[in-house]
């Protein structure tokens, strides 16, 4: 029996190479072999169907085509090929051999190449509005890597692009100057996102390591709280596109300048005497949307934010 | 007799508040209501202190639990005119509530800010008294209170080790917040036992006490975070 390029039985493009199980007994030849010469021997289209050479030199010829392809992914098992498939459906391209023989090489080496089929998903459902360009690896440390190795190393994955077509319900992203900031929500360990503001120690606990109790508020960076005239303290709302909120600001440098960070679970109208009215729930801010990758709540939205009358 | 103390590893400290809740409940310390709390009149035995430096992305924020530091010398004790604060024999620095007239003087002399004051006296809300410790009195209005490293609780190990005819032992008690403490930051024990942990470690090259200068002699060491001695 020889090598072969088998069929998969999956809804995708997939080539698998199987190295033979057993020699060629003596001076016999695999069956992919003897069909050729049959084939040549017939003459005529059944020549002209099967390649010049044995099948074992074609083998490589073929593969080439995947390369050429520009498709699809070298994998080497059905999780790989998971994350492989899940990853270029979503814009990500795994970087893989460049040339005809090292794409064999790597061919022979893992066995299989899949092509997923491609799933429109719209960029917002990926990494956000306005990220075009990410990597696994970051510049800074594939220079030092690099320079430490003395090799030339590539990131393991590029972000190149959305596959899909922008989300054009996204009025965020058709006025980004209306909405400039970029909400994150988080959850404190003393809230777990509202499931302990049922008791009165927690909620007086809510920040405190920002010295913040019984309320909630946004963290603003410096230059930003500077640009827009708000002070420490200050009262604040802060609208997205699908709702708004008033909260008390806390000015720290620990959130980049285009984003505002906010912690969840007060807010409450019906979870007990105590947490009923204190503080204030983000989660209207945010678009109903799950994250494409873990099926999580994205707990982001685009922002602006003003300060609020006393 | 022992001399209790204790060192707070600050490269093990999260700031996830353990001791904070488990001070509050085992000492019974006042839930302040939202109307107290936004004039500044939250009580806490124990708070964490919070420093950032630098700006996003490189961030540094620096937590330091802060708590009554039992100094051997307490400025506090000195000023107290009803003598309502004082440095028991055990070398602890005690508070007698009933004693105690809220002049603040003791929070004015206090180096380390930890004594909080009864502005008023919140009622625990009805069906929360249940949870109160009946080994701890619950302070009136008008007094300044303060950790006592749960004194209750060595008041206990000092009844067993006579029970059973020996000295208290430096394992045998431990504050709230030590024991709750899931990164193992806190240590306590008894600071002239050459063989236990918090005396070893507060012979550490990282150990340091708080305002040292101002001469307390605090009992409460800070292991320095190894970034910070760089």
């Amino acid at each position: 029996m020889g090598p072969s390029i088998v069929d998969s039985p999956l809804p995708l493009d997939y080539a698998g190479l199987q190295q033979p199980a057993i020699a060629p007994l003596y001076e016999s030849r695999s069956f992919e072999d003897a069909w050729f010469a049959l084939a040549r021997r017939i003459g005529g289209p059944a020549a002209a169907a099967v390649p010049a050479g044995s099948f074992a030199e074609w083998l490589p010829v073929a593969a080439s085509g995947l390369l050429a392809a520009g498709r699809g992914t070298l994998t080497a098992g059905a999780s790989e090929e998971d994350i492989a498939g899940f990853m270029e459906a979503r814009g990500w391209r795994i970087a893989g051999p460049e040339t005809p023989a090292a794409f064999w090489q790597g061919l022979r080496r893992v066995g299989a190449w899949v092509d997923v089929p491609h799933v429109e998903r719209s960029p917002a459902d990926l990494l956000g509005p306005g990220i075009e360009h990410f990597s696994l690896c970051p510049d800074p440390l594939l220079r030092d890597v690099r320079k430490l190795t003395g090799t030339h190393v590539e990131p393991l994955a590029v972000y190149t692009g959305p596959p899909g077509p922008a989300d054009e319900n996204n009025a965020a992203k058709a006025a980004p100057d209306t909405y400039p900031l970029r909400l994150l929500l988080f959850d404190t360990n003393t809230l777990w996102g509202g499931r302990t503001a049922l008791t009165p120690l927690m909620l007086e606990m809510t920040g405190h390591r920002q010295d913040v109790a019984w309320d909630s508020w946004v963290e603003i960076h410096p230059e930003t709280a500077a640009r827009l005239r708000i002070e420490e303290g200050d009262q604040v709302r802060l609208e997205s596109p699908v709702g708004s909120l008033v909260t008390r600001a806390l000015v720290a440098p620990v959130v980049p300048v285009d984003v505002v960070a906010m912690p969840r679970g007060l807010g409450h109208r019906d979870f007990g005497r105590f947490a009923n009215g204190v503080g204030a729930n983000p989660l209207p801010l945010v678009p109903p949307r799950t994250d494409a990758w873990t099926g999580a709540p994205v707990l982001a939205a685009l922002v602006r934010i003003t300060r609020a009358p006393e | 007799m022992p001399r209790w103390g204790m060192v707070i590893d600050l490269d093990r400290c999260t700031a996830c508040g353990a001791c904070m809740a488990a001070c509050k409940v085992e000492n019974n310390v006042q839930i302040v209501p939202v109307d107290e709390s936004e004039r500044g009149r939250r009580m806490h035995w124990l708070r964490l202190l919070t420093q950032t430096q630098g700006s996003y992305p490189n961030t540094q924020i620096r937590i330091v639990p802060n708590l009554c530091m039992m100094c051997d010398n307490p400025p506090c004790t000195k000023v107290c005119p009803v003598h309502a604060t004082y440095l028991g024999e055990d070398k602890l620095v005690g508070q007698i509530y009933p004693r105690c007239i809220g002049c603040r003087y003791c929070m004015a002399a206090c180096p380390y800010s930890v004594k909080t004051f009864n502005w008023s006296h919140t009622e625990p809300p009805p069906g929360m008294d249940a949870i109160l410790n009946p080994d701890v009195s619950v302070r009136p209005r008008g007094v300044v209170e303060k950790c006592t490293f749960c004194y209750h609780r060595l008041q206990v190990a000092k009844e067993n080790a006579r029970a059973e005819d020996r000295p208290v032992r430096d394992t045998d008690y431990q504050p709230a917040c030590v024991e709750n403490c899931p990164a193992d930051a806190m240590v306590f024990g008894n600071l002239d036992d050459d063989l236990s942990l918090v005396a070893q470690l507060s012979r550490s090259a990282r150990a340091k006490r708080a305002l040292e200068h101002l001469g307390t002699e605090p009992k409460v060491y800070f292991l320095e975070r190894r970034d910070a001695q760089v």
